[in-house]
C-alpha cells in the first residue's frame, strides 16, 4: 500500500490545472503522445467548459521512480466553482494530499483560498506549486510570498513548474511521493468507501467513483448505500484509467469505480458511504449532506407543446447531475413548466445552456431567486422559493432572506468600484486585508438575492476581470422585502412577480413598466401596465389601442407575400402568452426577465 | 374565365416607395417587346389558353413608355393565342406620358380603361416620392383624359406621407374631384423593403407618419369620397356604381390569371382532375406523392430579371420552375377569407364550406361572434364583411380570426 498516493489539484480557473494534469498524464505514460494530441484537441474544444466542469473526475497514473520503484497515483480532479463547494469537499476527502497550483503571473484567487482552507481542515498535505514560470510576466518572488503568507510554508518548499514546457514536473512527482502520506492500510475493518463522484452511463447505469477508506470490496459482493439503505451487487469494480480497468477487488486506499446496475443517479449520492450488506460498517464516513438548492428559477417552454420534451430533458440532465431538482409549475402567463433548484448561479446557467444545446429546447427562465423564510401572522413559518407564492402583505410578520459572506480578492485599484457595487447590493462591510502584490481581500455580508442576479458579471466588468469571488451561506436575516407584482389591465402576470427590497421596488417597478410599454404590441384595446406592492400601485404606463393594421395594396403578387406573413404571424401568435385579454410576445418576457441591473 | 397581367418593367425614374420590378434604362424596350411576344406565343395550345380571357391589364413599371405600335403588336399576339372576350382592358399611365394623340391610339388598340398614377397634386409630396411628374402635368393629363373618349378610368392617390397634414390631403381630394373620376385607388404610404424610402427611414432621414394620424386621413378620405358617390369596395379602392375594377376582382376572388413579363405573378386553380393532370404533365408545380392531394392551386412568378428574360430564355424558364408554389386547400380557404374581408363582398360562409371545404373551429366561431358584437364585422345572412371601423384593422382581424 505504501506505493499509492492519492491527491488532488486545487487551482483557480485559468491557472493551468488542465495543462499541468495533462503533463502528468503524459510524463507517467498514462497516455501516449498520440493520445495526448487528441486529448489536447478535445481540451481546446472543451476549454470553456473546463472552467465550469461540474463533475470531478479521477484517473490512476503509474509512475516509476529513477531508482526503479513503482508507484500508483490517483489524481482526483475537483470542480472549480463555488457552486460546487460540497462536491469539492468530498473530493478532498478522498485524498491525502493536495497540490496547490497558483499562477505565478497572477497570484492567489478567492476560490483557491476557500478550497485550500477546506483541504487544510481535512488534514491534507499541501504541496504549493507556482505554475507558468516559463512566462516572462511570472513573479515567483511576489506570488511565492503570497503563498508563504497563506499557508505558512517555507519559500524553498514551493515548487516552480511549467505545465506548458514540463519543467519541474518530475520534481513534482517525486515530491508527491516524499510528502503526501500513503493511505492507511485498514483492510481488516468493515468496508467503508466514500462516493466522491458519480456519472450515468446509458448502458451500465449509474457508476460510483469511490475511495475505499477501510476494508475491501470484491467483485460480485452485495453492497449498500448507507444514506438510503439500497442494496446492489457489485457487478463490476475497477480502476479509473483512460477507460475503466476492471479488477477483482478494491482495497482500502484504492480509488476506483463500482457498477451495480443502479438505474437512477439519485441513488448514488456524492458524499454517501458504500458498505457491505453483510457485516457492514455501522457508521458512515461523516460529513454526508444532501445537496440543497439555493437558487431557484421557473423554466417554461416557449412553445407549450414542448412541455413533455422539457420534462424528459430535465430527467436526462438529472441522471448526470443529481444536484438538479425540479418540480412542475403552472404559470398563468407562461403555461406549464418547471420550477428548478440549483446549487448556484453557474449551475443554473449550465443547465440552461445544456437544455438549449443538447436538447434544443427554447425556454423562458424567470428571474432567479433565493428561498425565503416567511413568518406568518398565525405564527407558522413557511419557505417560499417562488415570488408568486409569497403570501399577501397582511399575512406576513417577517420575511427572512439568506445572507452570504462574500470574499473578494482584487487588485487594490478596484476597491472603490467593488465597495460601490456591494453597497448598492445592500452589502454590509466586514473587513479588508491587504495581501502581497498590491492585492486586497474584501469581505462583505450580502443578501444572497442581491448576488444571484448578475453580481458576478458586474464584479468582473468593474475590475476588468481581475476580481475573484468566493462565498458561503451564513444565515437568514429579516429584510424589508416586498413582493412586486406586475399587472396588465388589472390581471397579475405571475411570471413577472419578484421579491424586492422596499427601497428598490419603486425604481424597479417603473423600469419594468417602461420596458413592457416598449415591447407589448398595440392591441385592440388600451393595455394598462401597472406595478404594485399588494394593492398599492407604485408605477403605471399604458400601451395605446391599435388604430390601424391593414395592408394598403393587395394585387396578384402581394397575395403570396401576405399569406406567408399571415402564416408567420399565426406562428408568432401561438407563441404569445395570454394574460387576461392581453397578448404578450415572448420577447417581452425575455426582455423583462433578462433586464440587467442598470435596467432594473 | 381568366385574366392576363402584363408587366412592363420600364420607368423614367425610381419612385422612392415603389417595390415593383422595373429598370430605368429604356434602350431594351424593343427587345423586351419581342421577348414578351415570344412568351405569349409559347403558350399556344396550353391549358392556360383554354379559358376565355375577360380582362387584360398592362401594369408596371410604366406601360405608357411603350409606343402604341408596340402595344398593338402585343395585343395582336394575345388575340392570336388566347380567346379574348374582354370586359376590361386597362393600361397604367403616368401623367408625363399623356397626350391626346397617345390616348386616341390606345383607344384604337382596344384599351377601355386607364389607370393614372397621379399620387398627389402637391409639388412637395410629389418630390418627396420622387415622382417623375409635377402638378401641372397631372392636371393636364386628367384634362386630356376627361376630354378623350375614355369614360372609364381610375386615379391613384397616396396619402399618409410623413408630415402630410389633413388639409393637404383634403386639397388633393378636392383637386381630384374637380375631374369627377369614376374610380380612385387611394393607398396609405407603405414602407416596403428594398426601397429608397425604407433606406431613408432606416437612416432616420424620414420619420413615418404616426398610425393615428394615418387613420384620421383614412377616415377623411372615405367620408369625402362618399360625397362624390365614390364608395369603398376594397381597402384602397373607391368607385361609382358599375365602375369597380374587374381585373382586381379576379385577384381577390381566386379567378385564374396569367402574368407575363419579368416579375409578373400568376395563379391557376385547375377546376378538374384532368386540368390538374395536364399541369403536372407539364412538369408544373404540384409536389409529388401524397401531399399533392391537398394541393389544389398554383401560384408562381416570373423572375425579376429583364436581361435573362431577353437573352437567356432557357435559364429564365428554369428559374420560373423554382418560383412555383403549390397552395393547399386550407391556405386557399384562408386566402378567400382575408381577401374577402378586404372587400365589401366579405366572405360567404356557405361558399366557404362548399367551395373550400373549410369550417371555422369552435374558437374561431367564438371570435367571429365577438367581432360581430364589437362592430368590427357586420353579418347579413351567411355573409360577413368588415365595417368601416373593421377595415382599419383588417390584417389584425384576419389574424385574429384565422389563428
Amino acid at each position: 500500500m505504501s506505493n499509492i498516493r492519492n491527491f488532488c489539484i486545487i487551482a483557480h480557473i485559468d491557472h493551468g490545472k488542465s495543462t499541468l494534469a495533462d503533463r502528468l498524464l503524459q510524463i507517467t505514460g498514462t497516455i501516449t503522445e498520440r493520445q495526448m494530441q487528441e486529448q489536447m484537441l478535445d481540451d481546446m474544444d472543451l476549454e470553456r467548459e473546463r472552467g465550469i466542469t461540474i463533475k470531478s473526475h479521477a484517473i490512476k497514473l503509474n509512475y516509476e521512480r529513477p531508482n526503479g520503484e513503482k508507484y500508483f497515483f490517483n489524481l482526483i480532479d475537483t470542480p472549480g466553482h463555488v457552486d460546487f463547494a460540497y462536491e469539492v469537499s468530498r473530493a478532498l476527502k478522498a485524498c491525502e494530499g493536495a497540490i496547490l497550483v497558483v499562477d505565478a503571473t497572477q497570484g492567489i484567487e478567492a476560490q483557491t483560498i476557500s478550497n485550500l482552507y477546506q483541504a487544510i481542515e481535512q488534514g491534507l498535505e499541501i504541496i504549493p506549486v507556482l505554475n507558468k514560470i516559463d512566462l516572462p510576466s511570472s513573479d515567483p518572488e511576489g506570488v511565492g510570498q503570497q503563498v508563504v503568507d497563506l499557508i505558512g510554508c517555507k519559500m524553498e518548499e514551493i515548487l516552480h513548474v511549467s505545465g506548458k514546457t514540463g519543467e519541474g514536473v518530475l520534481k513534482l512527482l517525486e515530491t508527491i511521493i516524499e510528502r503526501v502520506p500513503a493511505p492507511k492500510e485498514e483492510v481488516d475493518k468493515p468496508l467503508r468507501a466514500l462516493i466522491f463522484d458519480s456519472i450515468f452511463n446509458t448502458y451500465r447505469g449509474s457508476v460510483a467513483y469511490v475511495r475505499v477508506v477501510e476494508g475491501v470490496l470484491k467483485k460480485g459482493e452485495r453492497f449498500r448505500f448507507m444514506s438510503n439503505g439500497m442494496n446492489y451487487n457489485a457487478e463490476d469494480v475497477g480502476y479509473l484509467r483512460m477507460s475503466y480497468e476492471p479488477t477483482q477487488e478494491l482495497r482500502a486506499g484504492d480509488v476506483g469505480y463500482v457498477i451495480g446496475s443502479v438505474k437512477s443517479l439519485q441513488d448514488v449520492r456524492v458524499g454517501d458511504t458504500i458498505t457491505h450488506v453483510k457485516n457492514g460498517a455501522i457508521e458512515p464516513i461523516p460529513g454526508y449532506q444532501e445537496a440543497k438548492p439555493v437558487v431557484f428559477s421557473g423554466m417554461f417552454p416557449t412553445r407549450s407543446e414542448d412541455f413533455e420534451d422539457l420534462r424528459s430533458a430535465l430527467e436526462k440532465l438529472q441522471l448526470n447531475d443529481a444536484s438538479l431538482t425540479y418540480e412542475p409549475e403552472t404559470s398563468k402567463a407562461l403555461g406549464f413548466g418547471f420550477r428548478a433548484g440549483f446549487l448556484g448561479l453557474l449551475h443554473m446557467e449550465i443547465v440552461q445552456e445544456r437544455l438549449d444545446r443538447e436538447f434544443n429546447i427554447d425556454i423562458i427562465t424567470t428571474v432567479p431567486n433565493v428561498q425565503y423564510e416567511v413568518e406568518l401572522e398565525d405564527k407558522s413559518k413557511i419557505r417560499v422559493d417562488n415570488p408568486s407564492q409569497m403570501p399577501e402583505v397582511g399575512e406576513i410578520i417577517t420575511i427572512l432572506e439568506p445572507y452570504i459572506k462574500a470574499s473578494i480578492i482584487t487588485p487594490a485599484e478596484y476597491i472603490g468600484s467593488i465597495m460601490k457595487l456591494c453597497q448598492e447590493r445592500r452589502g454590509v462591510y466586514v473587513n479588508q486585508m491587504f495581501m502581497q502584490n498590491n492585492r486586497v481581500e474584501i469581505s462583505y455580508e450580502l443578501p444572497m438575492a442581491e448576488v444571484v442576479f448578475d453580481f458576478y458579471d458586474r464584479l468582473k466588468s468593474g475590475t476588468r476581470g481581475y476580481a475573484s469571488l468566493d462565498y458561503e451561506l451564513i444565515e437568514y436575516r429579516p429584510g424589508q422585502l416586498v413582493r412586486l407584482d406586475i399587472l396588465l389591465n388589472g390581471d397579475q402576470v405571475d411570471a413577472l412577480s419578484s421579491i424586492s427590497h422596499k427601497d428598490k421596488a419603486y425604481y424597479q417597478g417603473r423600469k419594468v413598466c417602461t420596458k413592457l410599454k416598449e415591447l407589448i404590441p398595440r392591441q385592440q384595446y388600451e393595455v394598462a401596465i401597472q406595478a404594485a406592492i399588494g394593492s398599492r400601485i407604485i408605477a403605471r404606463d399604458s400601451v395605446r389601442a391599435l388604430r390601424k393594421d391593414v395592408t394598403a395594396k393587395c394585387y396578384g403578387g402581394d397575395i403570396t407575400r401576405k399569406r406567408k406573413l399571415l402564416e408567420k404571424q399565426k406562428e408568432g401568435k401561438k407563441r404569445m402568452k395570454q394574460v387576461g385579454a392581453v397578448e404578450i410576445p415572448q420577447e417581452a418576457f425575455l426582455a423583462v426577465l433578462s433586464m440587467d441591473d442598470d435596467d432594473r | 374565365m381568366s385574366g392576363i397581367y402584363i408587366h412592363i418593367p420600364f420607368c423614367k425614374q425610381a419612385c422612392s416607395y415603389c417595390d415593383f420590378y422595373f429598370v430605368t434604362k429604356s434602350v431594351q424596350k424593343e427587345d423586351f417587346v419581342s421577348s414578351l411576344i415570344q412568351e405569349i406565343a409559347a403558350l399556344e395550345g396550353h391549358l392556360f389558353t383554354e379559358e376565355v380571357v375577360r380582362s387584360v391589364y398592362f401594369g408596371g413599371g410604366t406601360p405608357s413608355l411603350l409606343t402604341s405600335d408596340q402595344l398593338e403588336r402585343i395585343m395582336a399576339e394575345l388575340e392570336r393565342v388566347f380567346t379574348l372576350e374582354v370586359d376590361e382592358l386597362t393600361i397604367e399611365m403616368n401623367p408625363d406620358n399623356v397626350t391626346p394623340d397617345y390616348l386616341m391610339s390606345l383607344k384604337a388598340c382596344g384599351f377601355d380603361r386607364i389607370s393614372m398614377g397621379v399620387q398627389s397634386f402637391s409639388e412637395k409630396s410629389l418630390s418627396f416620392m420622387n415622382r417623375a411628374h409635377n402638378r401641372d402635368q397631372a392636371l393636364k393629363a386628367l384634362d386630356d383624359i376627361v376630354a378623350s373618349s375614355f369614360k372609364n378610368y381610375t386615379v391613384d392617390l397616396i396619402y399618409g406621407l410623413p408630415n402630410q397634414t389633413k388639409s393637404e390631403l383634403q386639397e388633393d381630394i378636392d383637386q381630384l374631384m374637380e375631374f369627377d373620376p369614376p374610380h380612385i385607388s387611394a393607398y396609405a404610404l407603405t414602407i416596403e423593403h428594398n426601397t429608397r424610402l425604407a433606406k431613408q427611414v432606416e437612416l432616420g432621414k424620414v420619420k413615418p407618419a404616426d398610425d393615428d394620424h394615418v387613420v384620421n386621413q383614412m377616415d377623411l378620405l372615405a367620408e369625402s369620397l362618399k360625397n362624390y358617390s365614390l364608395y369603398r369596395y376594397e381597402v384602397s379602392s373607391f368607385a361609382k356604381e358599375g365602375f369597380q375594377a374587374k381585373h382586381n376582382q379576379i385577384y381577390w376572388n381566386h379567378g385564374n390569371y396569367i402574368g407575363l413579363g419579368p416579375g409578373a405573378h400568376s395563379f391557376w386553380w385547375p377546376k378538374s382532375s384532368e386540368e390538374k393532370k395536364k399541369l403536372i404533365g407539364d412538369g408544373l408545380g404540384f409536389s409529388k406523392g401524397s401531399s399533392s392531394e391537398k394541393e389544389v392551386a398554383l401560384r408562381w412568378s416570373n423572375p425579376k430579371d429583364l436581361m435573362a428574360y431577353i437573352h437567356k430564355k432557357n435559364d429564365y424558364q428554369q428559374k420560373i420552375r423554382t418560383l412555383i408554389e403549390p397552395v393547399n386547400e386550407s391556405s386557399l380557404a384562408e386566402e378567400y377569407i382575408w381577401l374577402g374581408l378586404r372587400t365589401s363582398r366579405g366572405f360567404d360562409h356557405t361558399l366557404l364550406l362548399d367551395l373550400y371545404k373549410f369550417e371555422f373551429n369552435t374558437k374561431q366561431h367564438v371570435r367571429l361572434k365577438k367581432l360581430v358584437k364589437e362592430g368590427k364585422i357586420s353579418q347579413s345572412g351567411d355573409r360577413f364583411s368588415l365595417t368601416t371601423e373593421g377595415v382599419r384593422l383588417a390584417d389584425y382581424i384576419a389574424l385574429d380570426l384565422l389563428s
